[in-house]
């Protein structure tokens, strides 16, 4: 219990020289876009696929309930308000913590097992800058893209049900998708995504760059940033839900 | 390969921030957000769940949507609802245009819709406030529906009720549906109306010809008065039995003396009429009795005259009736007019006869009157004839 607080501590004040550290020169630009092509370009594929998967299964898993009761025309609009709303976002956060989440902790958690941050240290570099803050600022603007890109592919997995099911238009599916939908429903959605990524961000890179015990804790240090952002993601967004409620309704 | 990663990473980044900006896009057109947009105001009692963000339809094409809705002030206001819309129909929407709540479907989400208004208003203007018109609530409704199923269940009870009663064969519906005797009943008294209405012809007839007969016989009468035919027609019209009705009624004159001595003295049944005091008494009770029969004969002939006419009506009624029409049709139709034409007929030839019997009534009139003056001229003579019995005797 007192290792759990010492670390809610010590992430505290990881929190705290992030900020600090962006007021710190050089910013690494490069490096920055170079990790978020890292995680955003290359986790690509896996959310498409995954936004996709998840528009078709809810259009087929609601079509059948929706025509029960006649309201089959309403699909568009459940399935945006689903996805735009919560599905896509979390389902986004959830693979790129996966993916990203490990790959960060293992690839820090072995350079500071190989004395590679210390070397740096020595070399009067500096590591936190070039290895944590780009990292971190990768994952806040990569995640956002990543969430539109998915709720984009949502979308369109639900209309090829819906094309197959009911050969409706594209426009006519849009227009109907649409029609439940505001900017007070999309922006806080999108927005809450960069908070997303920055927990997956800093949870991934705090394990990392604290990685003890040699090899094993690299694999350690892979699987709790993993299982930590993956539910500090969860946790967040019912904070952050609420917020968005009380703050748009 | 130092920075081919960075191609792909503009892809994706361009690629999101388009995804982006035309979801953007599409959202701020359905939000007129874009768009040059002008206000419309209008208030409701009751905006029934109506939201913010609401559709604004006119004739049925989404125009603008609802920007806000404001609580009255105070306690007992009306709720301010603030309409954004497309400039383009700003024109379509006149000044006495109504706003309306209505349902989308019968549990979807309420809209706003707004009618055009007359054509001879002007344009709305921007912020202006147009009238409304509350939405019909649901409950009330559904409580109207509640009391008119509780009236029909009522209704539908007491039709069952009486449903099984012309079923059971009870009441005046249910006998003249299950029971026979009526309709035997109703047959037998056709029957016997139709047995009535053809001695009533018979009789008509018969009367006719009676009082044809009467008037050719008085014809006759007449011509063979005139032409001095008979005792009468001699009497009138031959001078040569002159002196014959002299000794005749010298005769006669005799006799009567003789008659009236005996009169005087109080014999016979006439003598006795004169002479007993008695007599009158007698005579006028059977007078009275005489009037009284003659009265109610006359009322009997009322009644009876009423008491037909009200059966005729009757029959005409049954004719008409759909229970009992087929019956008269299969026996051959026929109506009341034709009877009436042809009694009409027959009254009018009564009628004929009637004055031609008045006129010989007068004829016989006139003749009575040379009658009576014969006899005053016999009465004369007859005193001339004393006067010389007297000179003589």
């Amino acid at each position: 219990m007192h290792d759990v607080f010492e670390q809610v501590g010590r992430y505290m004040l990881f929190v705290r020289q992030f900020f600090r550290s962006l007021l710190r020169r050089p910013l690494d630009g490069l490096e920055t876009l170079r990790q978020t092509h890292e995680i955003g370009s290359k986790s690509l594929l896996l959310v498409g696929v995954a936004g996709l998967s998840i528009g078709m299964v809810l259009a087929m898993q609601t079509s059948s309930t929706l025509a029960r009761f006649g309201g089959r025309g309403l699909l568009p609009s459940m399935i945006a308000v689903a996805v735009l709303r919560e599905i896509g976002p979390i389902i986004t956060a959830l693979v790129v913590s996966g993916r990203v989440g490990a790959g960060i902790a293992a690839q820090l958690g072995s350079m500071r097992v190989t004395e590679q941050i210390d070397a740096m240290e020595v070399a009067a570099l500096y590591p936190f800058g070039y290895l944590v803050r780009t990292r971190i600022l990768a994952c806040l603007i990569a995640v956002p893209i990543l969430t539109i890109y998915a709720d984009f592919l949502a979308l369109m997995g639900g209309y090829v049900i819906m094309f197959f099911q009911q050969n409706i238009s594209l426009k006519l599916y849009f227009d109907s998708a649409i029609r439940f939908i505001d900017l007070q429903t999309v922006l806080p959605a999108v927005a809450k995504t960069a908070v997303f990524g920055f927990i997956i961000g800093s949870i991934a890179t705090f394990t990392g760059y604290y990685t003890r015990h040699g090899t094993h804790g690299v694999g350690q240090s892979a699987m709790i940033a993993v299982v930590l952002s993956s539910l500090f993601v969860i946790v967040a967004d019912v904070l952050l839900v609420k917020l968005t409620l009380i703050l748009f309704g | 390969m130092k920075r081919g990663y960075l191609f792909w990473l503009g892809m994706f980044v361009v690629g999101g921030f388009l995804i982006f900006v035309i979801g953007i896009f599409l959202l701020g057109q359905k939000e007129k957000i874009f768009e040059e947009t002008f206000v419309l105001h209008t208030y409701f009692d009751d905006v029934a769940g109506l939201r913010s963000g609401a559709p604004v339809r006119l004739s049925g094409i989404d125009i603008g949507v609802v920007e806000s809705i404001h609580l009255p002030a105070q306690p007992g206001g009306r709720v301010e609802v603030v309409l954004k819309l497309d400039k383009d129909v700003q024109k379509l929407i006149k000044k006495d245009a109504l706003a309306v709540i209505q349902t989308e479907g019968l549990v979807g989400d309420k809209i706003l819709a707004i009618t055009g208004g007359s054509l001879q208003a002007p344009s709305v203007a921007d912020a202006d406030t147009i009238q409304s018109r509350s939405p019909i609530a649901l409950g009330a409704i559904l409580e109207s529906f509640d009391e008119t199923a509780q009236y029909m269940r009522a209704v539908t009870r007491s039709l069952d009720g009486i449903t099984a009663q012309i079923h059971s064969g009870r009441g005046t519906i249910g006998k003249l549906v299950y029971d026979d005797s009526f309709y035997n009943r109703m047959l037998d008294m056709t029957e016997k109306g139709d047995s009535v209405f053809v001695a009533m012809f018979r009789e008509t007839i018969r009367l006719g010809q009676v009082v044809q007969h009467v008037a050719a016989s008085t014809d006759s009468i007449i011509r063979r008065i005139q032409s001095g035919q008979g005792t009468l027609g001699a009497l009138i019209y031959r001078d040569d039995l002159h002196n014959i009705t002299v000794d005749a009624i010298a005769a006669a004159r005799d006799s009567l003396n003789a008659l009236f001595r005996k009169i005087s003295a109080g014999e016979g049944l006439l003598g006795r009429a004169i002479s007993d005091t008695t007599w009158p008494t007698a005579m006028d009770s059977v007078i009275w009795t005489l009037t009284r029969l003659s009265d109610e004969l006359v009322d009997i002939s009322k009644l009876t005259r009423l008491g037909m006419l009200s059966f005729a009506e009757n029959m005409e009624a049954l004719k008409h009736n759909w229970l009992f029409r087929g019956y008269f049709e299969r026996r051959g139709f026929w109506s009341r007019t034709e009877f009436e034409e042809y009694y009409e007929k027959r009254k009018a030839e009564l009628r004929e006869y009637e004055k031609r019997l008045k006129a010989q009534e007068k004829e016989l009139r006139r003749q009575a009157r040379q009658l009576q003056e014969m006899r005053r001229r016999i009465d004369e003579q007859m005193k001339q004839l004393q006067e010389q019995e007297k000179q003589q005797g």
